[in-house]
């Protein structure tokens, strides 16, 4: 078994994962630094194909500087579950961000010379090669991604992570990667809820996150917030699900509408992040552009159709023969997911960007920011890179414990030696089936049984039964694994969730059980502490 | 009989077998047949369109999943 070594492990080359690279590379030149990829960090995650906006920008001296954000910003609606101080330091360097991404060639929306920043949302101008600049900016430093690896556990000791093990996602080779420090930039649990379509790729966040990293971190004893307040959006393109948010706010005279079935504006803003924010009007709600002008609809179909997922949402438009203006465009709830950039749930980390256990770091939708968007993980990205950087320059490696692995491995590969069985995609269909009935909020205490009763059911009949005809299906079976434990989590939360507190859930690295603790909200530090048995 | 939900449309006249749309595939859906040409091998696009954006043949067409479409 190969074990490669490396100082600092980065998995995920997505956003976060580029920043932290970079950051860490600039900090410490000389040490070595290893980013691990799932797919290709050229065209990855979330920004494959571009980002619109930087949703969290704050300009010092100018119309929307930081102390607007801490008193208005979008996150001010769940501030009682996140920690202020990280959305401070959002705040206060989502601007170095800004000029980081200039310096790269990144250009954004200006009025006069200045920053055009729109409430707390400022516009990337053709983004879609965004992604190929942060890869660009990762080889331009030395490093060099290892493309098309998953990152399938992590391996501590009672003191620290020190390493991972990885799988060659096309020729199925397995090795360790044993590292100093670790930072975890897998993104959320996409593939959680069942889209509206019936299409398991179907959702809004990248699907390739499958919940890795909560899974993964869960595993070594970190802990994980908010898995009571899951993540979906009210509003999305019917079946599509593609960010809309974009086209509401164009700097128009009038402006597109989301109105309900008996044609009455609805409150398209209301966010299921926390309890009690419900959608009104009568469902099935459309978007309306049939009272703008006709050059308003123009600007409408050029940005639409110049933007993030731009196919996609021409295609759509096309084969469904909708004519904007003329035609509704229906909208349905986007399917739930668990996720710290839109949402609120994720890894615990502080200012630093560390997790709760020594060594490993998380920054993105992986990590609890909450409603921190891509400024989050560009920032928090980078933070982890300089954090992680620092703690390997004091730290020495730790030896891998091979017969532990060995076994591990043996588990790991039983989908592909197996001659008969459960298809991963099938498998999943029936999962994500159960968690879109019966953790799909409002959840209550019957639900939360019922959830947790089909989860224990696909432990213990469905997971060993996996079968992989290759290694791409193996890399689908073990994911499918790591959804399986993410609902776990977040059904055993949504049955001790309590009106204003707030759970933190984590593996008792000496039992091996969940221990569950509820926190009487706002203030997590000074607040009464419950352990559930 | 040929099974296909047309989500990811290759001209085989054009494709040249260069294989970049199978390395850059987000979700690994992509890769070469017998004759050295793309084909769309698992159902598991996001329809980000990554593959139609980098082919230097312009080869390929995104079309949306039949579920979506």
């Amino acid at each position: 078994m190969e074990i490669l070594k490396t100082d600092i492990l980065i998995i995920g080359g997505g956003s976060a994962g580029c920043l932290a690279t970079i950051k860490a590379k600039d900090e410490t030149p000389n040490l070595d630094i290893t980013i691990v990829e799932k797919a290709h960090i050229r065209r990855s995650g979330s920004l494959a194909t571009g980002m619109d906006c930087l949703n969290v920008t704050c300009i010092p001296d100018s119309e929307y500087p930081p102390e607007k954000y801490m008193e208005q910003g979008e996150w001010v609606e769940a501030r009682d579950y996140l920690d202020e101080k990280l959305h401070s330091i959002l705040a206060n360097k989502s601007y170095s961000v800004v000029k980081d991404l200039e310096d790269w060639g990144v250009k954004f929306a200006k009025v006069d010379g200045r920053y055009h920043v729109k409430d707390q949302f400022l516009e990337i101008l053709d983004s879609q090669d965004l992604k190929v600049t942060l890869a660009a900016q990762v080889a331009k430093r030395g490093v060099q991604a290892i493309n098309h690896t998953m990152i399938t556990s992590l391996l501590s000791n009672s003191q620290k992570v020190y390493g991972a093990t990885a799988l060659n996602i096309r020729d199925g080779t397995f090795s360790i990667i044993q590292a100093k420090s670790i930072i975890l930039t897998t993104g959320g649990c996409s593939r959680f809820g069942l889209p509206s379509s019936g299409y398991m790729f179907g959702t809004f966040d990248f699907p390739g996150n499958a919940g890795d990293g909560f899974a993964m971190a869960y595993k070594v004893g970190a802990e994980l917030t908010n898995f009571e307040y899951l993540k979906y959006h009210y509003y999305t393109v019917k079946d599509l699900h593609v960010p809309m948010g974009k086209f509401y706010l164009l700097p128009m005279e009038n402006r597109i509408k989301t109105v309900d079935s008996e044609g009455k504006e609805a409150d398209r803003w209301a966010r299921p992040t926390v309890e009690g924010d419900q959608p009104t009007g009568k469902v099935p709600l459309f978007l309306d552009a049939s009272h703008l002008k006709k050059p308003e609809i123009k600007i409408l179909e050029n940005v639409m159709f110049t933007s993030e997922r731009k196919i996609a949402i021409k295609q759509y438009l096309e084969d469904r023969g909708l004519k904007l203006g003329q035609d509704l465009i229906e909208l349905k709830q986007s399917p739930l997911a668990i996720c710290g950039g839109h949402g609120i749930s994720g890894l615990v980390t502080d200012e630093n960007a560390r997790t709760t256990v020594e060594g490993l770091y998380a920054a993105g939708d992986v990590a609890a920011v909450g409603i921190q968007y891509l400024s989050g993980a560009f920032v928090f990205g980078g933070i982890a890179g300089i954090s992680a950087s620092k703690y390997a320059l004091k730290n020495k490696h730790v030896e891998v414990n091979k017969k532990e692995v060995e076994q591990y491995k043996e588990k790991l590969f039983e989908p592909y030696r197996r001659k008969e069985g459960l298809l991963p995609s099938v498998f999943e269909f029936k999962l994500r089936t159960k968690i879109r009935d019966y953790m799909t909020p409002p959840t209550n205490e019957k639900k939360s049984k019922l959830a947790l009763k089909w989860i224990w059911r696909f432990r213990r009949e469905d997971l060993p039964r996996l079968v992989a005809r290759d290694f791409h299906e193996l890399v689908r079976a073990i994911e499918a694994g790591f959804i399986l434990d993410c609902a776990e989590i977040a059904a055993h939360a949504s049955l001790e969730k309590r009106i204003g507190s707030q759970i933190i859930i984590k593996r008792d690295m000496e039992t091996s059980n969940m221990k569950i603790r509820r926190y009487q909200l706002p203030r997590r530090e000074a607040s009464e502490v419950e352990d559930i048995p | 009989m040929e099974i296909n939900d047309r989500t990811i449309v290759v001209d085989r006249k054009k494709c040249n077998g260069c294989n970049i749309c199978v390395e850059i595939c987000p979700l690994d859906c992509l890769r070469l047949d017998e004759d050295n040409k793309a084909y769309k091998k698992y159902d598991e696009c996001w329809y980000c369109g990554s593959c139609e954006i980098e082919c230097p043949k312009k080869a390929i067409k995104m079309r949306l999943p039949y579920l979506i479409s």
